[in-house]
């Protein structure tokens, strides 16, 4: 007789248990924090490329090189385990400031998406039919009186993928010049709104991008002191900046030349042993130089009247391999390149409130619409984090994460990334966090399990997103 | 909790947490429905190995092959063929010097000696479609090993949709490299003997 019982509940409900016994900090009861309700209030992402979780020390105590993010966010919402739908730019982007699936989103794209030089973008054709039905976080704020800037260097967050939508004022990607819209620029154009803003009584929203954690090869100022290594390349573009090469080795032009997923199975471990230390030293000095242009930005903020009526979020679209599971740079799903900061400065919080629940980066918008007492739009999947930060609860069952090279399903700690060439890897991040041992050929019935999850996830998605396209 | 409606019916799959320290280990067990079922499918008797929610895990061993099934309802045959096609492209363009799908300003190059690389079939029919990849597979039976001393079986990788039945069957095949039983399986696998 077949045992008819929806199990998934008790799946779910024991991995939750797993993920969120003994270690929970979040704070409970906590009459301050019962109230999240802030309407009116202004806004600020800023919203980092590549910037992992785990090198920003209120997160995680690795690297003490984020002292100004550290300070200005340290009485806030602290998120310590918080997955982006993918581990590039384009498709995190779409899904955080849309609130919608990962699945759903990479179908959009891959049926929309013009991958062909020189129009990496999404057609204009779409932008009546994507205002519809997936509507940005800036067009619902922008419909609901907010005044809206968009600051962007970066070309996967701005118009070529139609997130121009909704914004009062657009700086972005070929607006002024590609060699002109350098990120310190866009810092100091925040700089500028920000103080305009607070000379007007209207509400904002702003949504800063800045590319200065762009992996290599990167800008770097040339005023500044900079590491000394025979095997780094400084090469100089313009008088005020160094562009930034490594790797130039008898084994191949990996900064120039080196695509951004691949793994590199053909060096040795002591070559990328090597070159992993090279390469956090170099995205270390690229921090710490961005820690420091955001701490004006801070500085800026703390000198106004902004402050007690204004939402500032931190948050990074995706990580970067750094050479962790032998990925030079980002683009497939693990931990390296899919966990990510998303740090949440309230006008009514004044102490940390630290939250390890695994939550999902598309949960952002929501959780800003509810603080902000704004409608949720029909068309979102996020969901709001409000509650899981007042006590804890968080009503996913399952993240689900896509790249081109690979797809990610986590239910609680337990995380299947399944490769297009269907090579599948199991990693239990609670007591691996790095990715190192792959549990799959010793938990197969669970990888089938997650596998069913994660493909019948996917093509539903799938059918909703040409649903959509073809009532076009 | 939308998605939980899409995962009845499942076998019981029990899920024990010790939490040790601060080492969480994870034991699971699967618990079959009833005794072990047998299903015909393309004329091999199959064992059910696997019934979770939607989709079923069939697979079939002897001493020459290892077919694998997995079963996945689609609710229109456009997704079902942009599943397929999206797939298969993405399988095959690991063995291609450059990538054809988003997000596109990297590509990945990896060389796979033209004798190795998986070579692509399609068998349509104004109802089903079965396309798949012939290569070869390593010890760990994972697809495109590409080179000698990697190989260990033939392999086929294909996707079989009935249009009748609204299924995808996701079909690998391992077989030993001296067998010429590959031929024959593929003339067996037809939506007609499928579910």
């Amino acid at each position: 007789m077949r045992i008819k019982i929806t199990i998934t509940i008790v799946f779910i409900a024991l991995f939750w248990g797993c993920n969120t016994t003994k270690k929970d900090k979040v704070i409970l009861d906590n009459k301050e924090v019962m109230d999240l309700s802030c309407q009116d209030c202004n806004v600020i992402f800023l919203n980092m490329d590549l910037l992992r979780a785990d090198y920003v020390n209120l997160i995680r105590p690795n690297h003490n090189i984020t002292p100004n993010i550290d300070a200005f966010f340290e009485n806030s919402i602290i998120f310590e385990d918080v997955s982006s739908i993918a581990g590039v730019t384009g498709l995190s982007n779409m899904a955080t400031l849309m609130a919608v699936d990962g699945a759903f989103t990479y179908a959009l794209l891959n049926e929309t998406y013009q991958d062909v030089p020189p129009k990496y973008q999404l057609p204009y054709k779409y932008l009546k039919l994507f205002s519809s039905h997936l509507p940005t976080i800036a067009e619902v704020l922008n419909a609901e009186g907010y005044e809206t800037t968009n600051l962007n260097h970066g070309w996967y967050t701005g118009k070529q993928m139609l997130l121009n939508r909704g914004f009062d004022r657009y700086w972005g990607y070929f607006e002024v010049g590609m060699n002109e819209n350098i990120p310190a620029k866009v810092l100091n154009k925040t700089k500028e709104t920000i103080q305009r803003k607070e000379k007007t009584n209207n509400k904002f929203f702003l949504l800063v991008r800045s590319e200065d954690l762009r992996s290599l090869p990167y800008q770097y100022p040339a005023g500044r002191s900079h590491i000394n290594d025979p095997r780094i390349h400084y090469k100089k573009m313009k008088p005020d900046y160094y562009e930034i090469y490594y790797q130039r080795t008898p084994e191949g032009e990996l900064a120039v030349k080196w695509p951004s997923s691949a793994k590199i199975n053909w060096m040795s471990d002591s070559t990328i042993m090597e070159y992993q230390k090279l390469s956090r030293a170099l995205y270390s000095q690229q921090l710490t130089f961005i820690d420091e242009e955001l701490g004006k930005i801070f500085s800026t903020i703390q000198n106004s009247l902004l402050l007690d009526k204004t939402i500032i979020v931190l948050y990074a679209n995706h990580g970067d391999g750094l050479y962790d599971n032998k990925i030079p740079n980002h683009g497939v799903s693990y931990q390296s390149c899919v966990s990510v900061p998303l740090l949440i400065r309230h006008p009514k919080i004044n102490k940390p409130l630290r939250i390890q629940k695994s939550v999902n980066l598309i949960d952002l918008v929501p959780t800003i619409y509810e603080m902000l007492n704004v409608n949720l739009p029909k068309s979102i999947d996020g969901i709001s984090l409000v509650k899981t930060i007042k006590n804890g609860s968080y009503d996913r069952p399952y993240m689900y994460g896509v790249d081109k090279e690979s797809q990610y399903i986590r239910v609680g700690m337990m995380k299947l990334i399944v490769w297009v060439d269907f090579t599948k890897e199991l990693y239990n991040i609670a007591t691996d966090p790095h990715e190192q041992k792959n549990l799959s050929s010793q938990h197969p019935e669970l990888v089938d399990s997650l596998y069913a999850i994660m493909i019948n996830h996917e093509l539903e998605q799938m059918d909703r997103a040409l649903s959509l396209l073809n009532n076009e | 909790m939308k998605y939980l409606s899409n995962l009845r019916n499942c076998t019981l799959l029990l899920i024990y947490f010790y939490n040790t320290g601060n080492t969480s280990i994870v034991k699971y067990s699967i618990q079959a429905e009833n005794k072990v079922t047998v299903q015909n499918i393309f004329g091999y008797p199959f064992k059910i190995v696997t019934n979770w929610g939607k989709s079923n895990y069939f697979e079939y061993i002897n001493s020459d092959e290892i077919i694998q099934l997995k079963t996945f309802p689609v609710k229109s045959d456009e997704t079902a063929h942009a599943f397929i096609d999206n797939r298969l492209s993405m399988f095959q363009s690991v063995f291609e010097p450059k990538r054809v799908s988003y997000p596109g300003q990297y590509s990945r190059t990896i060389e796979c000696p033209e004798k190795y690389k998986p070579k692509y079939f399609e068998h349509n029919t104004s109802k089903d479609s079965l396309s798949y990849f012939l290569g070869y597979a390593n010890n760990n039976k994972v697809a495109g090993a590409c080179s000698d001393d990697l190989i260990v079986y033939k392999h086929l990788y294909g996707m079989l949709y009935c249009r009748s039945t609204q299924t995808i069957i996701e079909i690998e095949y391992f077989t030993n490299l001296t067998s010429n039983s590959t031929d024959q399986f593929i003339d067996r696998i037809l939506c007609q003997t499928a579910l």
